[in-house]
Parts: structure tokens; sequence; C-alpha cells
């Protein structure tokens, strides 16, 4: 009889690969001593420091990693520190003041734990002073950093945006702090890039960059924050252009294969020439996501060849494009896409034949359309992604296990009658949209999921549509959805267990998934550990 | 298309197109390396035994028409997806010792995807559960002393709540 254990190294190393959370990681290093030397250089792989107090680091993270020699230190591979201890913002100097005292035995004296050139990316989270002295102390070892991740807390923090614009502009830059070397010049051999501060001064500097790491960039993140208020993009780009900036492009990134541009309207056009299909490979590109930048920078498809396109996970979230006919353009010109994110505010109509195009190999859809501007101007009054649309018959998706559907599509769906689910539906996704701004926190109630069910899982004898239902907020209030489990009644199973049901139709038990049973479902589900894939947009 | 016909590690001769074969790689490399040169002999498979062949081709010709994996896909990736069709879901619903097999089997006749998806569902296994749950799930002697436990634990302190 063959065990786990009877496996060679080589595939417990893969099995246990996939392994993704501390707490995962935690467990299985305490199974026996082989799993703890295979597991543990996973779990020491990726370390952020994180702020406690004001003025300390977490007492785990320094007990652990500054207090005593800790020999795991030299599995660490990506080291980052997150100053963000009271979710309000952090400023260089405000940073200063919080970490002044211990910025050295933060980074310096953890840094003398690891062994020369085993790191191999940087993980800034508002802690741009500390940012500098780990790559100062880097440099000065002669090491060199693969990826760089920097983020001002978009994720966590509401109040980023309430500060002044203006301020925002005496910050920009960091990113030359982080790309260049101590010469100045851009630091080559780098992998991934990740940079929320991104201004339209820095594009000439970014492009060096870019060109300077062509062969080797596998994935590009950029947020232009500042840059979705119009007026500054214009300042900005006047500036530009008063100072001569030109893009010239003789390169292309041949190793790229994701690449996200976040909140860009189209008056950045110059950035938009950047990724347009001048620089990236788009036939290898995998992974593309795009958020208010759709117009020109989407074109890029009108020059390749039908097909040639091996697009895997696509997101589109645009409010500006005057011109959506290009993104089902897009989705009709290749086909194997397994991810697709809508967040479109175009009539569902425009992108269908695109969508269907796939099909047969779309594992996830999420698609919401919460107010809807035609192309002539004019409103139309029935939101959603047409999910009881006689042209969008979802049977022939087999391949789907998550659907997510604006919840404005519940008028549709009462005035059809007609939901045709994928045929092996795991998990339905019905996305807040609008709701009452005063229950908002504590959505759904009971009678918001009953009403919702009535249309989505009527009672049917071949039984339930789909397995797991998700919405709103868990309660206390989490950013997690709720997730209901869908049972069909009489099964004694079902009956026999001793939870308490969250509601019961004519049909169907509606079991709230408790926390530890969520973990576990993960995986059947294909939640994503981030709260940026698990709602996939921005909802608050 | 041609069929083909593969020995199993137990004599037993099994039919199967030479398209669903080529799934894997190692069978692909040897039918060009052979080219028409044994056309109708039998490809003997040494390590892998009749009852374990029939599942991987079964799943070879479920899967005959998927397009080939890119092989620098994500390959380092650390946000790797546990995510498993609803068909090989259920294909891959068989006893441990048919999972391991299985496992072996993909590795040796070298078909990644079919190795990605026995991967994954032990990883799947694996996730959720407490060591001791691990332990019972897959029958793993603790080889720990209760004061190396204690240790492991307190080193790893940090990692909690994150």
């Amino acid at each position: 009889m063959v065990l786990l254990l009877d496996l060679s190294t080589e595939l417990l190393v893969e099995i246990l690969g996939y392994l993704t959370t501390y707490t995962e990681l935690r467990h299985a290093c305490l199974v026996c001593r082989r799993f703890q030397s295979l597991t543990v250089p996973l779990l020491y792989r990726t370390v952020v420091l994180r702020g406690h107090t004001k003025h300390k680091i977490d007492p785990r993270d320094s007990a652990a990693f500054l207090k005593t020699r800790n020999p795991w230190v030299r599995f660490i591979r990506y080291f980052g520190v997150e100053t963000l201890s009271c979710g309000l913002p952090c400023w260089d100097d405000q940073i200063t003041g919080t970490f002044g005292p211990t910025v050295d035995d933060i980074t310096l004296r953890f840094l003398q734990l690891l062994e020369r050139d085993q790191l191999r990316g940087l993980i800034i989270c508002d802690g741009i002073v500390i940012g500098e002295a780990i790559l100062r102390h880097l440099e000065s070892h002669q090491q060199r950093i693969e990826a760089i991740y920097e983020s001002k807390g978009i994720r966590t923090n509401h109040m980023w945006f309430h500060d002044p614009l203006r301020r925002e502009i005496e910050h920009r830059g960091p990113i030359k702090r982080f790309l260049c070397g101590a010469s100045g010049a851009p630091r080559t051999g780098l992998t991934d890039i990740t940079v929320s501060d991104f201004y339209l001064e820095d594009m000439p500097f970014l492009h060096r960059v870019l060109e300077a790491n062509q062969t080797t960039l596998r994935a590009v993140e950029l947020d232009m924050n500042v840059l979705c208020v119009p007026g500054i993009a214009r300042q900005i780009t006047a500036e530009m252009t008063d100072a001569g900036c030109k893009l010239d492009v003789p390169f292309k990134l041949t190793a790229l294969r994701k690449l996200s541009i976040h909140h860009t309207s189209d008056l950045s056009n110059d950035l938009v020439k950047l990724f347009t299909g001048v620089i990236i490979d788009y036939s290898k590109l995998t992974f593309l996501k795009l958020h208010n930048c759709v117009g020109e920078t989407l074109a890029f498809w009108e020059s390749y060849p039908r097909g040639a396109l091996r697009l895997k996970c696509l997101w589109v979230m645009d409010n500006y494009t005057a011109e959506p006919g290009v993104v089902n353009g897009l989705l009709l010109s290749f086909e194997g896409l397994v991810q697709l994110v809508l967040d479109f505010l175009h009539e569902p109509e425009l992108l269908r034949s695109g969508v269907v195009n796939h099909a047969g190999t779309l594992q996830k859809l999420y698609w919401r359309t919460t107010s809807i501007r035609r192309v002539d101007g004019g409103h139309v009054s029935r939101p959603g992604c047409g999910l009881s649309d006689d042209s969008l018959d979802f049977r022939s998706f087999v391949r789907l296990v998550e659907l997510g559907a604006c919840i404005s599509e519940k008028v549709n769906l009462q005035a059809t009658g007609r939901f045709r689910p994928p045929p092996y539906l795991q998990a339905l996704y019905v996305l807040p949209a609008n709701p009452p701004s005063s229950s908002w926190l504590f959505y759904p109630t009971r009678e918001g999921v009953e009403e919702i069910c009535r249309i989505v899982a009527p009672p049917s004898p071949s039984g339930a549509p789909f397995k797991y239902l998700l919405m709103g907020f868990r309660q206390p209030f989490c950013q997690w959805p709720l997730v209901l489990e869908l049972s069909v009644r009489g099964d004694s199973d079902v009956e026999a267990r001793p939870q308490p049901c969250f509601l019961r139709t004519d049909q169907y038990l509606f079991r709230e998934v408790g926390e530890s049973e969520l973990v576990e479902a993960h995986p059947k589900l294909g939640f994503a550990m981030e709260m940026e894939d698990w709602v996939p947009w921005d909802i608050r | 298309m041609a069929p083909m016909k593969l020995l199993s590690s137990d004599n037993v001769e099994i039919e199967v197109e030479k398209e669903v074969a080529e799934r894997s790689v190692l069978i692909k490399n040897m039918l060009e390396d052979v080219g028409d040169t044994t056309v109708g002999a039998p490809i003997p498979i040494p390590n892998v035994n009749e009852g374990v062949l029939r599942k991987v081709i079964e799943w070879c010709e479920h899967h005959r028409n998927d397009p080939p994996q890119p092989a620098d896909e994500d390959s380092d990736s650390r946000k790797k997806s546990t995510d498993i069709e609803e068909w090989d879901q259920k294909f891959m619903q068989v006893d441990q010792e048919m999972l391991f097999e299985i496992i072996l089997a993909a590795n040796y006749l070298d078909i990644k995807p079919l190795l990605d998806v026995g991967c994954k569902t032990v990883a799947n296994m694996i996730k959720g559960k407490s060591p001791e749950e691990i332990r019972k799930t897959f029958n793993i002697q603790n080889d720990f002393t209760p004061e190396e436990e204690d240790q492991i634990r307190r080193e790893n302190e940090w990692a909690e709540d994150r």
C-alpha cells in the first residue's frame, strides 16, 4: 500500500507547495519531521514585520526575528515591513517618527541575520524610509533584488483618498527611489514590479526601468490613483509635454505574463501608449487587468492574428471608455479564457457574443453592470448581466463553477422567471450594488436572501442549481461575504446536522458556513486569499 | 485516429488511441524516437499496473482536446490555486492508495496536468486540518517528542493570525 510519505521528496514538495496560508503551513510543520523539513522553507519564504504600537513592531515578530538568532531566517526570500499600525496614513515623516529609533533594529539588524544573496523581493507597505534603508544595506552587500512591491496601504486604508491631492503630488517620486540603485541607474534583474504611487512624470524613468529589465520582468502592476482626476491628469500631461518628454520604444517585454494597470483614465494617453502593443508581447501575456483604461489600451488585439492571444485571466473595469465594442472585439479575437471579471457600465448586449465565445473554457465569471450608459448617452432601466436573457444560456458553460452576478439582476430575473445556471455551478455570488445605505453593513437580511433564492433557486425536481450562495457580509460585520450552503430538504444527513439553519424554503435548506468550514471550503470554491480577489472590485 | 497498445506492469494489453496516449510526454517522446519501426507492438509501461493505467487513460481521454500547458506558467508562484474542475474532482474521488498511484503514474508518464490535479487533491485534503487530523488522514506517525513540538510551536508563533 502506497502512503503519502512513500512519495518522493520532489512530489511531496509539489503537494505542500499548494499550501498557501500561514495557518496551513504551521499545521503542516507539526505533522512529522519530514513534513517539517519541507514546509519550514515555505513558511519562512515571505516574512513581513508588522507594526504593533506606535513605537514597536509586533512582539511575536520581534521575538522571532530580532531578539534571538532564528536559524530559519535563511529561508526568507521576500522580506517586508508593514507600518500601518493603526490603520491611519503613514507618510515619510510620520514613519520616521514612528519607527525612527528602531529603524536600525528592524532593518539592518534583521538583515544582518540573513545570509547573503538570499533575498529576492522586498515588500514595502508605507515604509519608504525603512525600505530605503533596506535597499542601501542590500546594495552595500552587493545583493540584487528581483521584485519590489510598494504599497501605500490603499487596500487597508480608506482615508488615503481624503488626503489633499496636492500633498500626494508633493510626495510623488518614490518609484525612483526604489527602482534605481545607488548610481541612479535603473536596477536590473527585476521580475516583478508593483507600484501604487505612479505618476505621469515618472513615465520616462519607468520606461528606462522596463527597458533595463525587458527580458526578466514577468509581472508589472501600476496604480495611478491621482490621475483618475481629469484636471490633475491634464496638468501633469501638459507639464510633460512642456518638458519635452518623449517615449521611444525600441524594445519588447518578452517575459511579461501579468500586467495590471489601475485607475488610469483615457486622458493619460502617454501611459496608454506605453502599454499598447508596442512594448508588450501580448501573445505571451496570460493575465491582464485594466481599470479605467480600456479605450486605446485594448486596441492592441487588432494587430495580432486571430487566436494568437493566450489570455487566461482578463479583468476589465471601466467607467470612461466611449468605445465599449473594443472589449467585445478583444473577447472575440481569441479563445481559452478561464477567468473573466467585468465591471462595465455599458449594455450587456455589447459583450454577450464575446463572453459566449469563451463558454467552453470559462471557470469563473463575474459580471457586474449597475449603472448602464448607452453609447448614445441614454440609460437603460434594467441593469444586470442578462442572466435571464434568451441569448445567454449558461447551460452551455460546462466548466463554469463560479458565477458572480449583480444583485440588480434580480429585477430581470423576476420579470422573466428564468435562471439557467451552468450545469456544474458550485458558487453563485450575488454581488452587492446600490443597497440601501442604512442597512449596508447588515446586508443581507434573511428576507433579502429569501427574495433572491425565490428567483435563483426555485423548486426543481433535478435538485439544487448550485452548492453555495454568497451574498453581502458575514455578521458581525466582516469583509468576507455571507456563505450559505444549499441542500435539498429531506436529505437525512442534512436534516440531522445540529447547526441551525439560516433559511428554509419549501425545497431547500440554507446553512451558514462557519469560519473553519470556510477555510476548508476555499479550495472547492476557489476563493482567492486576498480581499481584492475575493471581492473582485472595491465595494467600499 | 490510429489505435495503439500499452502493456501494463501486470502484462495486460490496453488499446488506446495514439492521440490520447500522447498526453503522456514519455509515450509521445518514445513514439517519436522509435518511429514506425514497432507498429502493432505494445509499449511497455513497467511502473503502472492495469487498474491505474486504465484510470490514467480515462483522464487522458477526457482531456484529449485540452490545449497544451505553457511550460513556464507561474512555475514559482506562491499563490498557487487549488481549484479543480468538477470532472477532475469526481475523477479523483478514489481511495488514497489509488490517488497516490495516479500521482506516481502521472509523474512517471510525464502528464503534468494530471500530476497537478493529483497534488492539488492531496493538498486540499491537508488544508483546514489540524496536525493531528493530518496525521490521522494519512496514517502518519508523530515522530516529534513533546518538547520538540513545543519548540516548533514557539518558533512559529509569529505566523499566527496572519
